[in-house]
């Protein structure tokens, strides 16, 4: 069974509208702007280099630690609650994704920092201003993040298989070498691609818990040469690129390895889980904390002053109208962002179908499809400033700018999300179906739905959640009329309220959680395909 | 169940659906005239001098009165050059430019002309500036410190520039990153003039000395007040403040300012008009308006309590907490040019980041 030629039509309509409206023409205006301003000098600034040595180092390390760390948890919950599909410990962690990176820098400050929680009971850490502090917190979030794909993937390694290794004498070590690392190993290298992404994309955490120069990364570069006196929009088009080359080389390794693997070894996101079991209810509390843990430090955010936003009319005022646009953003992103990103996946899909020889086209765009997650906020969003800000009214703002920006942003969240979907298209039971005499759009609603609800809900989520602390672009297209919330955390802070902008931390950090909640019980969502998700 | 998700759904687009819309209306397309402000944050809190300026003049002109507040100084110099690349300027004043930036500010400013501000006489000699930019209020840099930390910890307080270097203020003191911050900038200026030639051997030491480089200055001043390090750099007029919202109201609060040796520096915050906008003599007559109304003796008092900066103006009785600041050995007043700074960014770059 085909898919529909039309099909392709009308999402090559929207790829194009996507890729050339949503970056090509923002960012070619913007280098061509900064090639004007200064050219191209990509080796020429010894000051950039070293701070892309210290970006690269940093976000290396960081992965690394997540990675070890990571990889045995997940192995060890997998195996555990393998035996419990209904385990609630995939959705705990998934959790840290949620919780907005100036939460945890806050948060963190709030533990260790000499004044800290910590060093009020006489543990005196003195690295919060360090190195040291942003490879801890760094690893921190991204350990739940690596775990969960393992855990995902080895929740999925049929008994059988392990079974009769084990009849043939296969030690853990041999079982793990030969069953069970070919089957969890990419779902854990996205994983580590993601998590490199993101710790060379890291702003907030850099930010407060580097401690300033000499720890810095290629961002928090780019934020000085952007927004202040000497706008250098050269160096940041260099900076920009330069992190860019560094994200994308994890994905495009993992491509060239994929592609030699015949992706043959990957499970899919049919293949069933076993049936339930007894497990004893003490050990699964066990593991329930094993996992919260990695969110519950954040929870030192939520004082009393999250609930004096509600209770003081005078905060709740100034509160609620950035309260309902931060979900009215984060919902339309979300919507846009997941419709995108089907548009995108029926794309490959047809395409493939069409054209079925142009299999390294596809994996180039399969690449091309994870560049903005590696595009620094604060680019795009000067990029999309300079290309259509002329038509904005700075008093105004712009909610469908910001929309539009955030789309592009987080559009590489739901591809990746819904990329495994297509790829397990039950094709023969969809023939089946419409022989037997059920309209196209009939076969797919009783045959496909089920598969695809879960990941729509949690790939809406994943882009809602980041959404809701997203602060670099939305903060080119906001207004006095049009603040979110994580700029009123920002503008509370400039103007000295530090205490009830801890309070909006905790009200984003409230909402970041429940809102995975609901996606996780309402999509029933098993969360092993949302790499990607800050 | 589906009934209510639907309603949901309902009502969230009936929400979104006028947000879609908005942000396209023209500019200026009122009646009433009107005059646009750019202006750091710091200006615009529900205590600060902006709220109450900006009403007050629009009660006495009869003009409205639309601020965009950008961060701090240099970023508002960054909005400048963006509004410029990408041509279209929106602002009539800009406000809240100090003397470092003023240089920079300089392409894209309007010339007074022969025109000069009503009691332009009466600003001090020693904060005036060239014609052009208009001075407003002026503040003293000095490093705040907490006594009772120091008391504490048994710390004796500096009271040279040299003194920083010394191994008790390793990881004990809060800057400001001199390429974000203007406060920080003006430490990397001072430091340069008083120190000459071996500025970037103190550099080098120093860099080890902060706990942390904030990229402004209420990042610092807010680790500070979480007791996070005893010294920030700070401003003469923090004390003023602490002083009076002191709850206890004990005389001498713990926070205090320190006079080096060497003197402080000192920063002169401005108003300047902007090129491309004043298209109509109403407009050009109501930036002179507001530019003199912010040098009037009612503006300028009210600048000691809702800004904590000094007046401009000499005939302004200040409040018994300024009168009571610690008075400098000298007062550094420094005006370097743009390429004095970019090259001494370039070099503190080379110094620190590298």
């Amino acid at each position: 069974m085909r898919i529909p030629v039309i099909y392709l039509i009308f999402s090559s309509i929207w790829m194009v509208i996507f890729w050339v409206g949503g970056i090509g023409v923002p960012l070619g205006n913007l280098f061509s702007i900064a090639f004007h301003a200064g050219g191209w000098n990509f080796f020429e600034d010894t000051v950039l280099l070293s701070i892309l040595t210290m970006t690269a180092g940093q976000a290396i390390l960081s992965t690394l630690i997540s990675a070890a760390g990571g990889f045995f948890l997940g192995l060890f919950l997998g195996e555990q609650v393998s035996e419990d599909p209904k385990s609630r410990v995939p959705m705990l962690l998934a959790l840290p994704f949620g919780v907005p990176t100036l939460v945890v820098a806050m948060a963190w400050v709030a533990w260790l920092g000499r004044s800290g929680v910590l060093a009020s009971w006489g543990i005196h850490f003195d690295w919060v201003y360090s190195l040291k502090a942003v490879v801890f917190a760094h690893a921190f979030l991204n350990v739940p993040w690596i775990a969960l794909a393992v855990c995902q993937s080895r929740r999925h390694v049929p008994e059988e298989q392990l079974a009769a290794a084990r009849l043939l004498g296969a030690g853990y070590f041999s079982e793990l070498r030969f069953v069970v690392w070919p089957q969890v190993r990419w779902a854990f290298a996205e994983a580590c691609a993601q998590v490199m992404s993101f710790c060379t994309t890291s702003f907030a955490l850099v930010l407060i818990l580097g401690g300033g120069p000499p720890v810095q990364t290629l961002e928090t570069e780019l934020y000085g040469r952007l927004r202040y006196g000497f706008l250098d929009l050269s160096g940041a088009a260099i900076c920009a690129f330069w992190q860019l080359l560094i994200t994308l080389f994890p994905w495009a390794l993992i491509l060239f390895f994929y592609d030699r693997n015949h992706r043959s070894l990957r499970p899919t996101i049919s293949q069933k889980v076993r049936p339930q079991k007894e497990v004893k209810k003490r050990y699964r509390i066990g593991l329930v904390l094993i996992a919260l843990g990695f969110t519950a430090p954040y929870g030192i955010v939520l004082k009393s002053q999250v609930l004096k936003i509600f209770i003081d009319s005078e905060q709740r005022s100034q509160v609620l109208s950035p309260f309902f646009l931060s979900l009215q953003l984060a919902g339309w992103s979300g919507l846009f962002s997941v419709f995108s990103a089907v548009m995108a996946v029926l794309f490959l899909r047809v395409g493939s179908n069409c054209f079925p020889a142009v299999s390294t086209f596809q994996a180039g765009l399969r690449v091309l499809f994870s560049l903005p997650s590696g595009l620094s906020s604060l680019v795009m969003g000067l990029a999309f400033f300079l290309s259509y800000g002329q038509w904005v009214d700075p008093f105004e703002g712009s909610f469908i700018a910001m929309v539009l920006l955030q789309t592009v942003l987080f559009f590489p969240v739901s591809f990746r999300v819904l990329s495994p979907v297509i790829r397990g298209l039950q094709i023969h039971q969809l023939e089946a179906a419409v022989s037997l005499g059920a309209s196209g759009m009939k076969a797919f609603w009783w045959i496909e739905w089920p598969r695809w609800r879960g990941p729509l809900v949690g790939a809406f989520a994943g882009v809602a959640g980041a959404s809701l602390g997203e602060i670099g672009a939305v903060s080119f297209f906001s207004s006095e009329k049009l603040i979110p919330l994580p700029l009123v955390v920002s503008r509370w802070m400039e103007h000295y309220r530090f205490e009830e902008a801890q309070g909006i931390a905790g009200l984003l950090f409230l909402l970041s959680m429940s809102l995975i909640f609901i996606s996780f019980e309402v999509g029933n969502f098993s969360w092993e395909r949302s790499i990607g998700l800050q | 169940m589906r009934g209510f998700f639907f309603f949901l759904g309902s009502v969230f687009l009936e929400l979104t659906s006028s947000l879609f819309f908005q942000g396209f209306s023209a500019l200026g397309a009122s009646s009433v005239p009107e005059l646009v402000v750019y202006t750091a944050s710091s200006l615009m809190t529900p205590e600060g001098l902006g709220p109450v300026l900006f009403s007050q003049f629009e009660k006495q002109s009869g003009c409205r009165v639309r601020v965009l507040t950008y961060g701090n100084g240099a970023q508002l110099l960054a909005r400048l050059q963006l509004d410029a690349h990408r041509d279209k300027r929106n602002a009539h004043v800009l406000l809240g430019v100090d003397q470092h930036l003023w240089e920079r500010v300089k392409p894209w400013t309007e010339s007074w002309g022969d025109w000069t501000p009503r009691d332009y006489s009466q600003i001090s000699v020693g904060v005036s500036l060239e014609r052009g930019i208009l001075p407003y209020n002026y503040g003293i840099f000095a490093f705040m410190v907490d006594r009772q930390y120091l008391n504490y910890f048994n710390l004796k307080e500096p009271s040279s520039l040299l003194d920083l270097l010394q191994i008790q203020w390793r990881r004990n003191i809060l800057m400001e990153d001199p390429r974000t911050s203007s406060v920080g900038l003006s430490f990397l200026v001072y430091t340069q003039a008083v120190l000459g030639g071996s500025v970037w051997n103190f550099w080098k030491n120093f860099r080890n000395q902060w706990l942390t480089l904030t990229p402004s200055w209420d990042g610092a001043y807010r680790l500070f007040l979480k007791k996070e390090a005893p010294l920030v750099w700070s401003y003469l007029s923090s004390q003023a403040y602490h002083e009076e919202m002191n709850s206890l109201g004990s005389v001498q609060s713990r926070y205090q300012a320190i006079i080096w040796k060497e003197g402080n520096p000192l920063q002169i915050e401005g108003a300047v008009f902007l090129k491309g906008i004043q298209k109509s003599q109403v407009s050009i007559d109501l930036g002179r308006k507001f530019l003199e109304f912010l040098i009037s003796k009612e503006v300028q008092s009210l600048i000691p309590r809702k800004m904590w900066m000094m007046p401009v103006r000499q005939d302004i009785d200040l409040p018994l907490s300024f009168k009571k600041l610690p008075k400098p050995f000298r007062v550094f007043a420094l005006f370097p040019k743009p390429v004095e700074i970019k090259e001494s960014l370039a070099q503190w770059n080379r110094v620190v980041v590298q």
